[in-house]
This record gives structure tokens, C-alpha cells and sequence, in this order.
């Protein structure tokens, strides 16, 4: 017995959630709470039904997140859940819970017909969750340009002037908000594959717009939109605070438009390391982000050194797998584009 | 690489409790203790156990070696050791 008890988590948990979470965001009440709303209650595709709470002697004391993403593979979709918000008070970790927590989560899934549960953090539990019978996908190469300050926002990123590329010659504006019908389109012109892809909708581009506490950059290359790319940065971080710039999603229609968008971003996005995932670059990109400055993170295949890459981590839940799909245990199954990071960002 | 040649069970042993033994094996009690079961290494306590496998012993530690019975015990995580530098 572990004392624990473990349990869906329900709205008579919120307060103890908001304060678990905000422990962790330091984001202050209202802002956690506004995230969570975000991040399961608004959510599209799946609410935080799967979500689980762990409590000793009467007190919230862990809670492991279960928040909907919508995929694609070919012309089908589904929605995959992943996990996220893992959090336990200091004095309950070490024990347990934690895999109390996944396990609860797996067996609702279970009941619920959900087949698999995703997690593209926790990299520090990685290993005891391989232990216990999850599997990676990754994890995977990162381009990092480091710079020696911080680039510090010294004006709103919409009134910047309109650059030109140098190597398109098309405009390139830095907007307000996310132009959903416009970077929708784009991805519609896209080549698919059969692989596994984030559902990049114009619900898709709304949806992570409302993230409370992102800062998002965009850039839109051309009149009739040639391509597009969103930074992000932690909204509870300053431009000079340790956290990465990451570019979370570039799409371009030539390899001219997207050294244009990337050059562009490098030269203006805030803080101190900017980073962007290479796996799903072609070899023409990556080489292009070396000519600018950035360096490539490759994985060596040890666990102390990969925890800081990206990866994906995925756990059957002994529901039956839809027949017909990718096989998600290969890497070349996914399509990691537009996303990037563990809380979508 | 004379002191390499000579490492056995005991002496992976030794070295690790030297290393480790205040912190993430404080209380074990002998080197059959099942340190999983008994909650001895917990998820983020493999990472602390590898970094210091890794940098002790001179060895990497990827997904392919994420098997329980490498890393149960002592005498186990002494055997995984030897076997890795083995195949080095």
C-alpha cells in the first residue's frame, strides 16, 4: 500500500491544481490557472478528461497532465493524447507516484479506446519510464545558434519595417498575431506523405495562438503568403533570462524563402540561444542554418547527454490500435514539423 | 589501464557505494537488495545513477541497456559495468 490515492482529476481539484501547477510556472495564480483553461479546458480536441491527481491524507500532492493533440496520417485523423504538467511536491517525489499517476492515465485511456499516450518531455524520468515499458521515437538533432548577448526587444516586433529577403526578394513582415488563414494555406500546399503530421488547421494555428503564456514572433514571407515562421519565448522569462528562443514552426515554398524567414528571425528574435529541430529539414536547410551561425546538436546515443534534445516518448495503453496506420515505434513514421517542445508550445 | 584489468564485481561495488553511497544509496542495506522494488532508485534516480556509471567507469548508457535486470541490484549494476567496459 502507498497510501496515494489516485484519481481522475475533477473541477474540485482546480484550486489544488493552480497551486501544484504555479509551484512549477511561477506564473502566478491567475496566469496558471489561464494557462490550464488553455491548455485542456479550451482544448479542441480532447479535454483534460484523462488527467490524473494523486493525493495523500487528504492533500493534492502530484498530478500528471493528459492534454489532446490532433494528428494526421495520410487523409485520417486522430486525436493523440500526451502527457504534460507532470508535477509532485518535493517531499512526495522519489517514491512511487509518479508512475502511480501514468499508470492511471494508461488505464483510463484503456477504457476509453484511446490506443497510445505520448510525452515529449520529462527527459529526466526517461529512463525508468524505458524501464517500465515505454519507448522512444527520438530523440533527435537540434540547430542552435548561440549568441554572445542576449538580443533584447527594443521595439514592438509588428512595427519593425518590412524587410526584403536577399535571397527571394519577397517582403517579409513581422505581424502582430498569428495570420491563421495564411499560414493554413501554406501548409496546405505542402507535400504530405503518408507519415504521421500535426493536424496544422486553421484550428490547429488558433489553438496555439491562445497559449497565455507564450510570446509568439511571426514572420510572413510574400504577399500571397510563401511561407511562414513562429518564434516563441516563455511569457514568465525575460529576453535575457536562461530560457531558449525556440522556433517552434517554419514552412517555406523554396529553399530561398525559408533562408530568408530563418536569417531574418536569427538576426531579430529575442534572447540568448535560438533553437529549431532539424530532423524533418531537408540536407539543403540544415546546411544553410550552419552558414548562418547556428550549430548542430546531434544525439550520441547516451542518456546524460540526450536528455537536453527533444524526443518523443510513447506507452500503449492495451486499447486496439486502429489498423492501417504508421507504425509509431519508427522514427521515420512522424512528421515532427510544428512541433516543438512539450507543452505545444 | 592495469587498474582497469583488475576491476571485478567487488570493486565496481566499492567504487560505486564511495561515490554514492551518502546520496542515492543511502540506504542499502547489501548488494542483492532490489533497490527498484525497495524505492531506492526512483525515475529521476537512474539519470544521477548513470552520470556517475558513466563517469566512474568510463562507459555510455543508451536505450538499449534500459533492462531492469541491469540495474536491480548492486551485483547487477556491477555485472552491466563489467560487461559494458568489456565490450568497449
Amino acid at each position: 500500500m502507498t497510501g496515494y490515492e489516485i484519481r481522475a482529476a475533477t473541477e474540485a481539484d482546480r484550486a489544488e491544481i493552480v497551486a501544484l501547477q504555479d509551484s512549477f510556472l511561477g506564473a502566478g495564480t491567475a496566469g496558471t490557472a489561464s494557462y490550464l483553461d488553455w491548455k485542456y479546458r479550451a482544448n479542441p480536441y480532447l479535454d483534460g478528461r484523462y488527467s490524473v491527481v494523486g493525493r495523500k491524507d487528504g492533500e493534492l500532492v502530484g498530478m500528471v497532465g493528459v492534454f489532446g493533440s490532433s494528428w494526421r496520417a495520410g487523409d485520417r485523423r486522430l486525436v493523440l493524447p500526451c502527457v504534460s504538467e507532470t508535477v509532485i511536491y518535493p517531499e512526495h517525489r522519489g517514491g512511487p507516484l509518479f508512475h502511480l499517476m501514468l499508470d492511471e492515465a494508461r488505464a483510463m485511456l484503456r477504457e476509453g479506446g484511446v490506443p497510445w499516450l505520448l510525452d515529449f518531455g520529462d527527459q529526466g524520468a526517461g529512463p525508468a519510464m524505458l524501464l517500465r515499458g515505454w519507448r522512444e521515437v527520438g530523440p533527435w538533432g537540434q540547430a542552435a545558434l548561440r549568441r554572445d548577448k542576449a538580443v533584447l526587444t527594443d521595439m514592438a516586433w509588428h512595427q519593425r519595417p518590412i524587410a526584403y529577403g536577399e535571397a527571394s526578394g519577397l517582403p517579409l513582415r513581422c505581424l502582430p498575431s498569428t495570420d491563421i488563414a495564411a499560414m493554413a494555406a501554406v501548409v496546405r500546399r505542402l507535400p504530405v506523405d503518408g507519415r504521421l503530421r500535426p493536424d496544422r488547421d486553421e484550428t490547429y494555428f488558433r489553438r496555439r495562438a491562445d497559449n497565455p503564456l507564450a510570446r509568439y514572433f511571426h514572420l510572413v514571407a510574400g504577399d500571397d503568403p510563401q511561407g511562414y515562421l513562429i518564434g516563441h519565448r516563455s511569457a514568465v522569462d525575460t529576453d535575457e533570462g536562461d530560457t531558449p528562443t525556440t522556433i517552434v514552426d517554419v514552412e517555406a515554398m523554396s529553399d530561398e524563402v525559408f533562408a530568408d524567414l530563418v536569417r531574418t528571425a536569427y538576426e531579430l528574435l529575442p534572447g540568448r540561444v535560438v533553437l529549431l529541430w532539424t530532423r524533418d529539414l531537408p540536407p539543403s536547410r540544415r546546411t544553410l542554418l550552419w552558414e548562418l551561425g547556428a550549430e548542430p546538436d546531434e544525439p550520441v546515443g547516451r542518456f546524460t547527454r540526450d536528455k537536453f534534445l527533444p524526443n518523443l516518448m510513447i506507452r500503449e495503453t492495451g486499447a486496439p490500435v486502429p489498423r492501417g496506420l504508421p507504425d509509431p515505434d519508427r522514427a521515420g513514421s512522424w512528421d515532427m514539423r510544428g512541433v516543438s517542445g512539450r507543452a505545444w508550445r | 589501464m592495469e587498474a582497469a584489468a583488475r576491476l571485478d564485481e567487488n570493486a565496481v561495488v566499492d567504487r560505486l557505494l564511495a561515490r554514492l553511497g551518502d546520496s542515492l544509496l543511502l540506504d542499502v542495506t547489501d548488494r542483492t537488495m532490489d533497490l527498484v522494488d525497495a524505492g531506492v532508485i526512483n525515475s529521476s534516480g537512474f539519470m544521477t545513477l548513470f552520470a556517475e556509471l558513466e563517469e566512474e567507469f568510463g562507459i555510455g548508457i543508451g536505450a538499449a541497456d534500459m533492462r531492469l535486470e541491469n540495474f536491480r541490484t548492486l551485483s547487477l549494476i556491477a555485472r552491466f559495468v563489467l560487461a559494458k567496459r568489456g565490450a568497449a
